[in-house]
């Protein structure tokens, strides 16, 4: 039983008890996609505005590299997948906020159904790009 | 402070949710095997429509990321001192990217 299992003790350490959480895991991916995505976001508005700066022939061979380069087609996938785990956990997470959802086991289930629309919506994505 | 900061972070998360939706899948998904040019981009930048689109984007990106920073910096022991200089370091990050920003998109459709 659920309530068994968060709320007593059990002869598990609290270390385990913690890292055996779905929650801690969904809050640590959380954290390294946000950390990544706030990496991004900084670059993405320096390179974006220095190479438009730059004129016509620097954004185009900019351009290039990055969509052609099969190392950076690989990070793309790798972005559009944090940004959906970001955003659909982030929702989660605001639903949780507002009282939606409470009780663990609501919570596993919502984290479940979130992860699969995320999951879908990526490889969808990977889909759609190399389709191209 | 904290209480409306952290509101703020909530609905510039779900302003994201949407508007981040609609950047990646117009600029790399509306038309896959087209790549991306010059021409095309400064026609979508001249869209006055989607000029307070890409600030408002600029401003709910800065803003949600760099109060996810601080947010980070808060689950560690700090000092009120080290909170105000890390705030301050923040802020004119902020503002230094959201000028940045603003500035290379008026100069480049002037």
């Amino acid at each position: 039983m659920i309530l068994n299992e968060t709320l007593l003790p059990s002869r598990l350490s609290h270390r385990s008890q913690m890292w055996d959480a779905t929650g801690m895991w969904a809050w640590i991916l959380h954290r390294i996609t946000g950390l990544g995505l706030v990496f991004y976001i900084l670059l993405h508005t320096i390179l974006m505005s220095v190479s438009l700066l730059s004129g016509k022939e620097s954004f185009d061979a900019t351009l290039a590299v990055l969509m052609g380069n099969p190392v950076f087609e690989f990070l793309d996938t790798l972005l559009v997948g944090a940004v959906l785990y970001h955003g659909f956990n982030g929702i989660r997470i605001l639903l949780f906020d507002m009282g939606i959802g409470i009780s663990v086991e609501s919570q596993k289930k919502l984290f479940g159904i979130f992860m699969g629309v995320a999951a879908i919506l990526w490889v969808w994505s990977i889909a759609l790009k190399f389709s191209g | 402070m904290h209480a409306w900061t952290w509101f703020l972070q909530r609905i510039s998360a779900v302003i994201l949710f949407i508007a981040l939706g609609l950047h990646i899948g117009f600029l790399h998904f509306s038309h896959v095997g087209e790549p991306l040019n010059y021409a095309d981009i400064m026609v979508r930048l001249k869209t006055p429509v989607l000029i307070i689109f890409d600030i408002l984007l600029l401003i709910f990106g800065l803003y949600h990321a760099l109060y996810g920073l601080y947010s980070v910096f808060l689950d560690f022991d700090s000092g009120k001192k080290e909170r105000i200089v890390v705030l301050g370091l923040l802020v004119a990050m902020g503002l230094s990217f959201f000028g940045f920003g603003v500035f290379g998109l008026l100069y480049v459709i002037r």
